[in-house]
């Protein structure tokens, strides 16, 4: 969406365009003036502290003994990916991110089918569902810590069902304390925290859709499920696209229900990359570490956010 | 480009509630089954607040004995909200939390107010650079941020000071601010600024007089917005303070949580006093938010 002003006059001499392009800058003077404050803010504390973490990756650097800083070039990332335990972390990490996106996307189109119904209520059930997405996700990892607890409401629950008669799990199943069951409880705990976010989303996508297309179907006799998926899922697939990239984008960077649940554990089964970085900063005090995986997240996240720009802007060119 | 028109693509919500635009229900079993599953979803969604309000209503040596027991509350004691306020600094952490939420909302607000208005009424050379900045910038990892920023405030002694998390959030605040904002200017008439400066205003005394005020519930609700995003912050509130008299309210019921012995009653009673009052302020403000919230991320 480069300014179409500068760029028009091209059929006229080099010189001429450039006259023209500081024209528009003069025009626009204002315009620079109102980005200034922000820019600034960014590229404070933003752009520099990342170029700044990139340097210190190169550095051997401990936080807690404080002197040299020696050079090492990439030796700190050559012992990160030799490390057994960087491909578990980085299993971890998608398990974690795509495990929470997947849930948060069913649940939140249920409930953003459900929340665009002619129903009664309609205001208060949407108010109600959204409440999650308020509460802070280091609370609602606490709650769910406290649910998933030995004696906590969800044994409680399974032992009443009698599900723990079964065998796979024990009637007092510390759900957070076992490498099988950390994860999904953390996903279950993302899964609340998060599918709101996604419902409202897809319920402001629906909402855009033109109501003869409904009429038109029901003209037909299709079923609801046929409408569903005929016109429903097809009119909002891009929002549905969008919502999800930048789901796992913030997944993906967020520790705070892990640093409450787990903190990594147990037996690292809960680690992930971020989580990591974090855990060698500012646990063990290895900043070069720390920031040299801070640099592989960045990667990684630059490769999610070159596919979100895209298709964002397809979407928007095609609007 | 986008006319001012797209730019909101949800209408007001109460506005939609009137409408049918949903295909009417042909038998009931439809209907029952729409009320079974949204009542499922708010029990899912309610069910762990009620158990927390049960269970800061319970007695310590209740929950102590609780394995296998009665989910009720045999006796109901205030005592675990008494020691919340006595034994920890709680309204500290409560003011602390609304101190810095109300800051950044406004700082945030208004610096983005600038941004927003730019790009959405110039078409200035590196408009586009700008535009892509602002949006990536929401994008990156906050533990990318968090070492090298850690490492300055160290330097400069800004660790425990409350101008190091304003610093922090405002910095996460902007970017979405911006772009919320951007489609608030969007949607309002370009012409009324042209008649402003016919009458002699000039283009800055035109943003001032006639888009501020026009854009007030746009302002409300990205203030709002970078409101709740400070007060649930949790990492960068841990890693930057250490003396209890500086805790945040996310960060505050964290250290509650003992390392061997947890107080159960305690922490239920924290929880309970955190979420209910951002609920209700939530409920109050939802549609607003989101309707701010789906024209910024959505359409830009």
């Amino acid at each position: 969406m480069v300014s179409t002003a500068a760029t028009q006059p091209t059929t006229q001499r080099p010189r001429t365009s450039f006259r023209q392009f500081w024209r528009d800058v003069s025009r626009n003077r204002l315009a620079y003036y109102f980005l200034l404050p922000a820019l600034l803010v960014l590229a404070f504390v933003n752009l520099l502290p990342m170029l700044q973490g990139a340097r210190i990756s190169f550095q051997l650097f401990n936080l807690f003994r404080p002197g040299a800083r020696p050079f090492v070039g990439l030796e700190q990332y050559q012992m990160l990916v030799e490390d057994p335990l960087f491909a578990k972390v980085f299993f971890n990490t998608w398990y974690y991110t795509l495990g929470s996106v997947a849930c948060q996307f069913l649940l939140g189109l249920l409930a953003a089918v459900l929340l665009n119904q002619n129903v009664r209520f309609q205001g208060l059930f949407r108010g109600i569902v959204l409440i999650p997405w308020v509460v802070p996700g280091s609370l609602a990892a606490m709650m769910f810590g406290l649910l998933f607890t030995s004696a906590g409401l969800v044994n409680a629950m399974l032992n009443a069902i009698g599900f723990t008669q079964l065998g796979i799990i024990g009637p007092d199943h510390a759900w957070l304390s076992d490498t099988r069951t950390a994860m999904p409880t953390i996903i279950l705990t993302n899964m609340w925290k998060g599918f709101p976010f996604f419902a409202v989303m897809f319920l402001a996508a629906m909402q855009t859709i033109p109501g003869d297309l409904y009429e038109a179907a029901k003209m037909d006799g299709a079923s609801p499920v046929r409408t569903f998926f005929d016109i429903t899922l097809p009119s909002i697939r891009p929002t549905l696209l969008i919502t999800s990239l930048l789901g796992i984008l913030w997944t993906f960077n967020s520790i705070d229900l892990i640093y409450i649940l787990t903190s990594g554990g147990p037996y690292y089964a809960t680690l992930t990359l971020p989580m990591w970085a974090y855990q060698q900063a500012f646990g063990r005090g290895y900043v070069g570490t720390a920031s040299a995986l801070a640099v592989i997240i960045l990667g990684l996240m630059a490769l999610v956010a070159t596919v979100y720009l895209f298709v964002y802007r397809r979407t928007v060119q095609q609007q | 480009m986008m006319s001012a028109t797209q730019t909101h693509p949800l209408p007001h919500t109460s506005t939609i509630q009137s409408q049918s635009r949903v295909p009417r229900f042909r038998f009931s079993g439809q209907r029952i089954l729409t009320y079974a599953l949204l009542g499922l979803l708010v029990v899912m969604v309610i069910g762990p607040f009620l158990w927390m309000l049960v269970g800061s209503f319970r007695p310590t040596y209740e929950h102590m004995q609780l394995q296998g027991q009665s989910l009720w509350i045999q006796n109901p004691t205030g005592e675990n909200y008494r020691r919340l306020f006595a034994e920890y600094d709680f309204a500290r952490y409560f003011l602390n939390s609304t101190f810095i939420a109300l800051v950044t909302a406004i700082f945030a607000t208004s610096i983005s107010a600038f941004t927003g208005y730019s790009l959405a009424r110039f078409r200035f050379p590196g408009r586009g650079l700008v535009g892509f900045l602002i949006l990536t910038t929401q994008m990156l990892p906050a533990v990318a941020i968090i070492i090298p920023l850690f490492l300055w405030f160290k330097q400069f002694g800004l660790i425990d000071t409350y101008l190091a998390l304003l610093i922090a959030y405002n910095a996460f605040a902007i970017p979405f601010s911006t772009w919320m904002l951007r489609g608030f200017f969007a949607s309002i008439p370009a012409d009324l600024e042209e008649a402003a400066q016919v009458d002699g205003a000039s283009q800055f005394g035109a943003f001032l007089q006639i888009v501020l005020p026009l854009s007030a519930p746009g302002l409300l609700a990205t203030a709002i917005f970078s409101f709740i995003l400070a007060w649930q912050e949790f990492l960068f509130a841990v890693t930057f303070t250490s003396k209890a008299e500086l805790r945040t309210l996310t960060v505050g019921i964290a250290s509650m949580r003992g390392k061997d012995v947890i107080d159960w009653g305690l922490l239920n009673a924290g929880v309970i006093v955190t979420t209910v009052p951002l609920a209700i302020l939530f409920v109050l403000v939802q549609r607003h938010l989101v309707q701010g919230l789906t024209s910024g991320a959505i359409k830009g």
